[in-house]
């Protein structure tokens, strides 16, 4: 009994990760049985090599750091304007009726259109990528906190009232606990994004960063180093969403259905 | 934050006082009339009055069991907003222990039909709510929450969610979370109301037993009428909106039979009194059912 629930649950990993080794695999064999041209897009093995010298050269990190810390800074600005921005407008319903629209309006404004704008304003240099990942960090955080405080159950602020709980213990006792999941989910969205437009910004007027090399790589036609750079960010962008996803489960233990990746 | 008086066991023997001593009214409802203004829109852009309550006049007694029975549609959340503090008459006064009603406050406690649970909360910290909010001592209200989840029938379930618990189970906790801070009068609307018929009548008789030990005034809002017979110690019939008070009748059937009696229901003076209640309410539904399909036409 006991092995064949162990043989089961070996058997639904491999279920799932079926798939991700099928492509894996696939990557190896298509350029070498010269189905893609293994000029673009190398043999996995070859491209795990170069990625190994990388790392083992002290390039790797170098570029990586860079990134990093752009992203941490742009991102952690954009959380701390977001968030205190959202939990008031949320919670004052006037203000949020009367901003909404104007919200609503500026939200559409992909921020890679407006990369330039960023470039002309603060120049090539750091100003202007910290800028650009933290306005693109904004949004998500921002509505998704407005939706969480806004969307309370009016039951349980009516209850809150009834039990004589002044408006700021309201605020902090019922909406905050309430909003809490979809602001994390606000929060896991937000970062995704920054992570896209840091590399919109590297490409397009960098000289350092992980987004900067993909793109020099390329010129310089080393396709096993372009795809390292490439394989970095994935990994990159599975690690901080499977932290947050981590993060938000922690913070919706109480409800039904934990969210999934 | 006085200490709970668990165990005020009511002496059978002045029930009848209770009853009769109109100096001792907990909760008086004088004349109140309640209006909404709905502003209108499309092809009826007037602003339109809707008069929920129609000079409604009530009075509850100390200690006493009071239920309000009434159809759908007859202004009984209205009115419980009122007892809350949450929304004021158009005219006429509600009053507690002769002070009229301004602000939500802590002598009365309100149990909502759908349990009102903060959900990121477990059964513990939902009842704690109230008293660790009012920065209750630590030692203190610990004491005084796991004795109260021990009255309702919690033990074992202080670490659950209120998802993982049933409804019942959820009325329970919210009930214990009122009784934290030991309000003099229960106003409760509908809380049994969503709850499957064998769970209700064990609520039901729990509720009974809270109130023996506790000798709390309640005011109990329904549409059931077996509901009103089997807590009642007076009901007060509702009209269809406007709502107003039709007719307020004695139960017949005392506090030691009901508890007591094996089945209660099956007393004659039960079915007695649940027909004149049947039969009182009965014109009423039929009218609040046209106020609704009047509704739909215009619609």
């Amino acid at each position: 009994m006991k092995i064949k629930n162990i043989a089961l649950s070996i058997l639904e990993t491999l279920k799932s990760v079926a798939a991700i080794f099928c492509l894996l695999l696939l990557w190896e064999i298509a350029p070498r049985l010269q189905w893609v041209d293994p000029f673009f897009i190398p043999p996995l093995s070859s491209i795990l090599v170069a990625f190994w010298h990388l790392i083992l050269s002290g390039e790797w990190e170098k570029l990586a750091l860079v990134s990093l810390k752009r992203v941490f800074i742009g991102y952690s600005i954009s959380v701390v304007i977001a968030l205190p921005l959202g939990f008031i407008i949320g919670w004052f319903k006037r203000c949020e009726r009367i901003l909404n629209p104007l919200l609503q309006a500026l939200r559409q404004v992909n921020a890679t259109t407006i990369l330039p704008l960023f470039i002309l304003m603060f120049g090539i240099g750091e100003v202007s990528k910290i800028s650009i990942i933290a306005y693109s960090g904004i949004w998500s955080v921002f509505m998704n906190t407005i939706n969480g405080v806004k969307n309370v159950d009016p039951l349980l602020i009516k209850c809150a009232k009834s039990l004589k709980l002044s408006n700021w213990q309201i605020f902090r006792k019922v909406a905050f606990p309430a909003a809490l999941p979809s602001v994390f989910t606000g929060l896991r969205y937000g970062i995704t994004i920054a992570l896209l437009l840091l590399i919109s910004a590297e490409m397009l007027g960098g000289t350092s960063g992980i987004g900067y090399a993909i793109n020099n790589w390329q010129m310089l036609s080393k396709a096993e180093q372009m795809w390292s750079g490439i394989l970095t960010m994935v990994i990159f962008g599975l690690v901080f969403n499977y932290s947050f996803i981590a993060l938000e489960k922690r913070m919706s233990r109480w409800k039904e259905d934990a969210p999934r990746g | 934050m006085s200490g709970l008086t668990v165990a005020r066991r009511l002496d059978w023997d002045e029930e009848e006082s209770y009853f009769h001593s109109e100096s001792d009214i907990k909760l008086r409802v004088d004349n109140v009339t309640k209006e909404f203004y709905v502003k209108g829109f499309g092809k009826a852009p007037d602003q339109t009055t809707v008069i929920a309550l129609d000079g409604l006049t009530l009075e509850v007694k100390r200690g006493e069991f009071l239920v309000l029975l009434g159809p759908s549609g007859c202004g009984k959340t209205t009115l419980l907003d009122m007892f809350a503090g949450l929304s004021f008459p158009t005219s006429g006064s509600i009053s507690i222990d002769g002070q009229p009603i301004k602000e939500p406050g802590l002598d009365r406690g309100i149990v909502f039909q759908q349990y009102a649970l903060f959900p990121w909360l477990t059964t513990f910290e939902n009842v704690e709510f109230v008293l660790a909010n009012n920065n209750a001592p630590k030692k203190e209200r610990v004491k005084k929450v796991k004795e109260l989840i021990k009255m309702v029938g919690l033990e074992g379930f202080e670490n659950h969610y209120p998802y993982q618990l049933s409804g019942g189970m959820k009325q329970r906790a919210a009930i214990a979370r009122t009784l934290t801070f030991d309000p003099e009068i229960l106003l409760m609307d509908e809380p049994f109301g969503a709850l499957d018929s064998q769970i209700r009548e064990l609520l039901q008789q729990e509720l009974l037993h809270i109130r023996d030990q506790t000798g709390k005034s309640i005011l109990f809002i329904t549409h059931s009428i077996e509901e009103a017979v089997y807590l009642a110690d007076r009901v007060a019939v509702l009209t269809a909106r406007p709502g107003k008070i039709k007719q307020i009748i004695d139960v017949p059937i005392s506090r030691r039979e009901r508890l007591e009696s094996e089945d209660i229901r099956s007393d004659p003076l039960f079915s007695e009194t649940r027909h004149l209640l049947w039969t009182l309410l009965r014109d009423e539904m039929s009218k609040s059912q046209e106020i609704k399909e009047g509704k739909a036409h215009e619609d």
